[in-house]
């Protein structure tokens, strides 16, 4: 059994020093998730503690079968953040940091990301490049992106799905992280 | 066997782009469908990669203290949890300090409080699908059993529903009322999330 396996089934098992090892390992992009959606370091922060806690206290959060440990991780805090930016609350809180990233009207321009990251969205059709844009980067409900895109929501859902089996496809030769 | 796979909402689970429903209904598909958990195991891979991918911040994660590895409170120091139970409340009800110290200990506030004395509880915002949604919080216990509501003074009364595994359910209603509202429910079920409907129709959901 590889450390990552070992890792996965203690976390599944509820031992602490599993959620203690894979928040030493995994923090820092689950930090990630949650700070380049809400531009804030203390309520991301307090996003990835709040998810972790969750998910320690209620146990049954996570399946070694499901997939990786990161990635599950990755997307529970994600979703949290999405959750609290989607909050009037939260938006309240910290929407003039919001305000500098929206200002930026060119989604493509608004990614600063890395060179990998900006070649993986040439390999998109333009339809799935908007689409997955407007989902990732702009985080945008898929009911969202129709109205603004003039598109059925079925076709809208394709396209995204569409858009990430294919950057899947792009990354695989990397070496995603499909360890459990 | 589950029949309705969930094709491509596997990618947008693992994107966030679906609803609070949505969400629950592929989750729960994906805990029986071995197929549909790949599924989405391949789709979480592949956001994973873009979060790696893209911007970093630019400060280091606090430490994790897990509640069961904190230290324990001292021996004869009963009254913490009081403490915490009261400040917990008062916090969290800056539009709300009178109508919780009127109530005292009397009604359902009288039960909440007794609740949370005796246990660990944790709390959840409710999030507005609808701009008539009150401010709202939900309050549960760890180990399930009750659920408590605190929602903002509103006109209309609202129906709380509670989405175990099987199908929503309504289990108390919030009066309308020019206080804050509020409704202790014994509830021996698994909850996974409480809506606040008007009517029929959620308007603030929160996930616990």
């Amino acid at each position: 059994m590889t450390r990552e396996h070992e890792l996965a089934h203690a976390f599944a098992g509820r031992e602490a020093w599993a959620y203690e090892a894979a928040y030493r390992e995994h923090g820092g992009v689950l930090y990630a998730a949650a700070w380049r959606l809400l531009r804030d370091d203390a309520e991301a922060q307090d996003c990835v503690h709040d998810v972790l806690l969750r998910m320690w206290r209620r146990g049954d959060a996570y399946r070694p079968e499901r997939g990786a440990l990161r990635a599950f991780l990755a997307v529970s805090v994600r979703n949290e953040a999405l959750a609290r930016l989607r909050s009037a609350k939260t938006h309240a809180r910290i929407a003039p940091q919001l305000a500098i990233g929206e200002a930026e009207s060119d989604v493509a321009a608004a990614v600063t990301d890395s060179e990998a990251l900006r070649g993986a969205m040439t390999r998109l059709t333009q339809p799935q490049r908007t689409a997955i844009e407007l989902a990732y980067f702009e985080h945008l409900t898929h009911a969202q992106i129709a109205e603004r895109l003039g598109e059925p929501v079925g076709t809208v859902k394709s396209r995204i799905s569409g858009a990430l089996r294919r950057l899947r496809e792009v990354f695989l030769p990397e070496g995603v992280h499909d360890a459990g | 066997m589950p029949v309705d796979h969930v094709g491509e909402d596997a990618e947008l689970y693992a994107l966030g782009t679906l609803d609070d429903f949505e969400r629950v209904r592929v989750a729960r598909h994906a805990r029986e469908c071995g197929d549909c958990a790949r599924r989405i195991a391949d789709a979480e891979a592949t956001v994973l990669r873009l979060i790696e991918l893209g911007e970093q911040p630019p400060h280091a994660l606090r430490p994790l203290v897990l509640p069961d590895r904190a230290p324990a409170p001292a021996r004869g120091n009963g009254r913490w949890i009081a403490a915490v139970a009261a400040a917990f409340l008062i916090g969290l009800l800056p539009w709300g300090i009178a109508r919780v110290q009127q109530r005292g200990a009397s009604g359902g506030d009288a039960l909440a409080a007794a609740a949370m004395l005796a246990g660990h509880f944790s709390h959840a915002p409710f999030v507005a699908l609808a701009a008539r949604a009150p401010k709202a919080k939900a309050i549960y216990p760890l180990e399930g059993g009750w659920l408590y509501i605190i929602a903002a003074p509103g006109s209309a009364a609202l129906n709380v529903a509670v989405t175990p595994p099987g199908e929503r359910r309504t289990i108390a209603t919030l009066p309308p009322s020019a206080e804050t509202r509020t409704v202790f429910v014994r509830y021996p079920g698994r909850i996974d999330s409480v809506a606040l409907l008007d009517g029929a129709t959620p308007i603030a959901i929160a996930r616990l």
